[in-house]
């Protein structure tokens, strides 16, 4: 009798098989699909529609016509090419800072025992349990021209004249690399703890010393956890809007800054619109051009 | 097999995408058709009205103190809708064809766009008798009952001033004086703030609504002495609290509370005049429950109402109700010069002073610090 029913199961298996293999996932991902076409696709789409319509202010689009208007004034005036130019700066500021700051922590995290491990990744993790407003003004605070920071340097006599550190990229890339890097640094440990311990040992075997396992055999091995955490961190930052208007101001007027003032200030809703389509095929093209940069490189291996 | 369960995914998520595209057309279109059927008068039974407009002092001026009052007098609930104005024209427009809103309230420049995209009634004096007894330069509009009055005006740091031994400042162009370099919080021109004070520096140098070189040249000495522009009040006020700056371009009803939070502030209107503006309702086109909502902006102009308004920092709109004196003493505008502005032609040119003034003022900021 068993072999019976085994013998039935097979015959049957393949389609059964697929359809099972098909069908329990979609299940499963079915709710989110449903969210986020109902709170993302569709609400993109529409702002997609929109930024193709030639209205000046407001929603109504009635009456009007599809063109591409917005697009070409966008692309005519310098102000908004330099405030693109400047979103992209910034957002590799950012990047940069994060990744000097956050490998060594990442590394320290690889290394240590699973104990100080979950420490450290509950220090790193605590910036993100406090609101991103309620982080930027402590940072605002304290970088007033007679805030903490100056105070401090100017009692000590290292300089003169207050630092100008708010209103500035500076302050910019300050707020926004210590919201971001979290993400960076448990992106890289992640990598990190995936290297096999043997890889290092074998090379030190071999006479490496522990600058050049780290410069051939480690960071190598850790791309992928840079190329996720500097993709991550940079997308967040093109589009970042709290932490520029706050430490910023209008010295610095990113791009998502200004959107909103077009949208918000001034109702010119589909103006707008093409803005955030430029912001966001623009990172997408920088996005994809350097992951596959890294993929196509001599380490491209380490991707697979 | 695989490749075709991936095949069969995507277009299953195709499929459905181009589904959920149609979606958001539909329901206009059924509304519209619904609507096309009547307004429904409704008078007695109303329970609740919805009234969208800024938050903050305002929100709380509604919700909290005459919100609660005209319930117990009418038995009508308010449901306080927060947000931007950007926000509320927004949902204006999209709901058009079905308001959730019943009334809203806005600054001029909202009101005369708001008028002109057809999507707020037009006043019929008859029905707001308190319209007679306001101050007639609050009134600039039939599309729109004012409810509480302000202006902007030089707000300055008392105590700082006295430290320094700055003579108080009595004019817009008072503003450059380079003695306060890096001592100044400014709101930009996209800040209804920043929108008065910037057109009014013009105005003061000869220039009017249509020629605003006058305005940008001075705004450009402005940003010289400047740290920056400030977007918003939040970002702006902590500067003014933490006494980083001693000057700054505020409206009446930020003064009052700044005083309150015992920071020694005054508000001066500059010798060239401030122009006068209102926080005006607005009832919301094809409203169901017009009836009630012009109850409520009747209620919120009746004297009671306006007494609290008064205590509140903003400027009672009717003749008859005047500022307490301790409030007269720090915002008052009993000898000032104030007017009503332009507001029609405001609203037109704001989209050219805010670019100009991105392009050409922002770049000096800090230039001569």
């Amino acid at each position: 009798m068993h072999e019976n029913i085994q013998k039935r199961d097979i015959s049957e298996r393949p389609r059964k098989r697929k359809l099972k293999r098909f069908l329990s996932p979609a299940l499963l991902i079915l709710p989110l699909l449903v969210f986020i076409i109902s709170f993302f696709v569709v609400p993109m789409l529409y702002i997609l529609y929109l930024s193709f319509i030639d209205v000046k202010e407001g929603l109504n689009t009635e009456g009007a016509v599809y063109s591409i208007q917005n697009y070409v004034n966008f692309f005519k005036d310098p102000y908004y090419l330099s405030s693109l130019w400047l979103t992209i700066k910034i957002s590799i500021y950012t990047v940069i800072v994060c990744l000097v700051l956050g490998y060594p922590v990442a590394l320290t995290m690889a290394k240590s025992s699973v104990k100080v491990r979950s420490f450290i990744t509950l220090l790193v993790v605590s910036p993100l349990l406090i609101s991103v407003v309620v982080r930027n003004f402590g940072w605002y605070l304290l970088l007033l021209p007679n805030g903490t920071i100056n105070k401090v340097l100017m009692g000590l006599g290292i300089i003169d004249s207050p630092l100008k550190l708010l209103f500035s990229e500076v302050g910019v890339v300050i707020g926004l690399a210590s919201a971001y890097l979290p993400f960076m640094i448990l992106a890289i440990a992640t990598s990190l703890y995936n290297i096999d311990p043997s890889l290092e040992k074998a090379s030190s075997i071999l006479g490496a010393s522990p600058l050049r396992t780290f410069r051939t055999v480690t960071l190598p091995l850790s791309f992928p956890g840079i190329v996720a955490g500097t993709t991550l961190v940079f997308s967040v930052s093109m589009s970042a809007y709290v932490t520029p208007t706050l430490m910023g101001g209008a010295a610095v007027p990113v791009l998502p800054v200004v959107t909103y003032d077009r949208i918000m200030v001034l109702f010119q809703w589909t103006y707008g619109s093409a803005m955030s389509y430029i912001l966001l095929i623009t990172t997408l093209v920088i996005v994809f051009i350097y992951t596959k940069i890294f993929e196509k490189s001599k380490y491209g291996e380490v991707f697979k | 097999m695989k490749k075709r369960n991936l095949l069969l995914t995507v277009l299953l998520g195709i499929m459905l995408m181009l589904a959920a595209c149609g979606t958001p057309k539909v329901p206009e279109a059924n509304t519209s058709t619904d609507n096309g059927g009547g307004k429904k008068a409704v008078s007695g039974e109303v329970k609740e009205i919805t009234v969208a407009g800024n938050g903050g002092k305002i929100e709380q001026l509604i919700r909290d103190e005459i919100g609660p009052k005209f319930t117990e007098e009418t038995g009508i609930k308010i449901n306080y809708v927060a947000g931007l104005s950007g926000e509320i024209y927004a949902k204006l427009e999209l709901q058009k064809n079905s308001p959730q809103i019943d009334v809203a309230t806005f600054t001029p420049g909202d009101v005369v766009k708001a008028g002109n995209a057809d999507l707020i009634e037009q006043v019929d004096s008859t029905v707001f008798p308190n319209l007679d007894k306001m101050d007639n330069k609050y009134i600039y509009s039939d599309k729109g009952v004012p409810i509480f009055g302000y202006t902007v005006g030089i707000a300055y740091n008392t105590a700082m001033f006295e430290k320094e031994g700055w003579a108080a400042p009595t004019s817009w162009n008072d503003m450059y004086r380079a003695e306060f370099k890096g001592k100044t919080a400014y709101p930009e021109v996209s800040n209804a703030w920043g929108h008065a004070a910037f057109y009014n520096l013009g105005m003061a140098n000869g220039g009017d609504l249509e020629n605003i070189d006058p305005a940008i040249d001075k705004a450009k000495q402005v940003a010289a002495i400047s740290d920056t522009f400030y977007k918003n009040s939040t970002q702006l006020l902590p500067v003014l609290q933490q006494e980083t700056a001693a000057i700054s371009i505020l409206a009446n009803y930020v003064v009052t509370d700044l005083v309150d939070g015992g920071l020694p502030i005054k508000m001066v209107i500059p010798e060239e005049g401030a122009p006068l503006q209102s926080l005006t309702a607005v009832i919301v086109k094809n409203t169901p429950k017009k009836e009630a909502a012009e109850q409520f902006i009747n209620f919120v102009t009746e004297e009671t109402s306006q007494k609290i308004v008064a205590e509140s920092g903003f400027y009672p709109v009717l003749t008859d109700v005047s500022l307490p004196e301790n409030i007269e003493e720090i915002i008052g505008i009993s000898d000032a010069k104030v007017y009503t502005p332009d507001f029609e032609l405001i609203a037109k040119e704001s989209e050219n002073w805010i670019e100009r003034f991105a392009k050409e003022v922002v770049p000096e900021l800090g230039k001569g610090l």
